[in-house]
């Protein structure tokens, strides 16, 4: 993308406001869309969160201080987006986000949109048995091959601590397949 | 199996896919959706400066006065025109015209009918031509 600070003026001025938010949706659709699926797993689900970190993205570009990336600060949005989302659902169905994502998972063997083998299968049960954090970590550095120092913009979470959390999860993840 | 390690094998992928062609139409239904400003169609009348519409006005109403003065220039009859008309076509009596006279105008033929300021001779010429009994 062209410098940050002249693409953040494009899309403050109304005249060119239109044209520039449409090039960042092209251009942060599909990777904020593995993003959130990862999260929430189900495709219906993630389209309403991927629709919606847009529209707070958009709403809330004048509050946007340049202090982080543009990318770092559209994921922390699609990341608490998506958690939000969790937390709703779990609320309305007066459940836990666990239970939420145990179902979600119990879902995806008939979900069209998962084209995952057994090994796959057994992997997202596996990440499914972490705590939350762990979760995040393992999958933005796992599936989505983003630099410790992206994911600690993201989450405001140390660069130490989140190699921490990696680790951690990739051991629980090796001890459930083994046992699985 | 025991001897899983994560790093050891291939990259697994998480196995989700979109439906197709969804991204095509993705950014369509985001613009829909987003709270757009929307451009202020400015009247053509508020773009242009006050004194381009105020000369605009006095031109237009220039031109409308020329062509209405041209339509409603009347002919004034000339007044051998209007004795003729009196005397042949209208049905116009003394009574009528008096009222039509101001005081003064009226006092004015009084006098150029004084009797002094005619000359016997002009009397006499006129009553030899008419046909008048001095019984009458």
């Amino acid at each position: 993308m062209q410098d940050e600070k002249a693409f953040i003026a494009l899309l403050l001025n109304p005249k060119t406001q239109e044209t520039a938010f449409r090039q960042l949706v092209s251009q942060y659709s599909k990777p904020l869309y593995s993003h959130i699926r990862n999260i929430v797993l189900n495709h219906d689900d993630t389209d309403d969160v991927l629709q919606n970190t847009f529209i707070k993205v958009f709403q809330n570009l004048k509050n946007f201080k340049g202090e982080s990336k543009l990318f770092s600060w559209i994921y922390r949005i699609a990341t608490n987006e998506a958690i939000t989302f969790i937390s709703t659902k779990a609320k309305k169905a007066n459940t836990t986000n666990e239970e939420v994502q145990q179902k979600a998972l119990q879902n995806l063997q008939a979900d069209e949109y998962f084209e995952g083998d057994a090994m796959q299968l057994k992997l997202q049960q596996a990440i499914a048995a972490l705590p939350e954090k762990q979760q995040l970590v393992f999958k933005m550095k796992y599936f989505e091959d983003l630099k410790y120092e992206e994911i600690s913009d993201i989450l405001g979470t140390s660069v130490g601590a989140l190699k921490a959390s990696y680790h951690h999860a990739v051991k629980k993840i090796e001890d459930f397949v083994n046992s699985h | 199996m025991n001897d899983f390690k994560l790093d050891s094998e291939p990259r697994i992928k998480p196995g989700f896919k979109a439906p197709d062609a969804y991204f095509e139409s993705f950014a369509d239904r985001v613009m829909l959706s987003l709270p757009l400003k929307e451009v202020k169609v400015v009247p053509l009348y508020r773009r242009r400066p006050v004194w381009v519409t105020s000369v605009a006005a006095v031109f237009i109403l220039s031109l409308s006065l020329i062509f209405t003065r041209k339509d409603t220039v009347v002919q004034m009859p000339d007044n051998a025109a209007i004795e003729n008309y009196l005397l042949y076509q209208a049905n116009v009596s003394s009574y009528d015209l008096s009222q039509n006279l101001s005081k003064k105008e009226i006092s004015d033929m009084d006098k150029s009918f004084v009797a002094d300021e005619i000359s016997d001779e002009a009397i006499e010429e006129y009553l030899a031509g008419e046909n008048v009994s001095i019984y009458e």
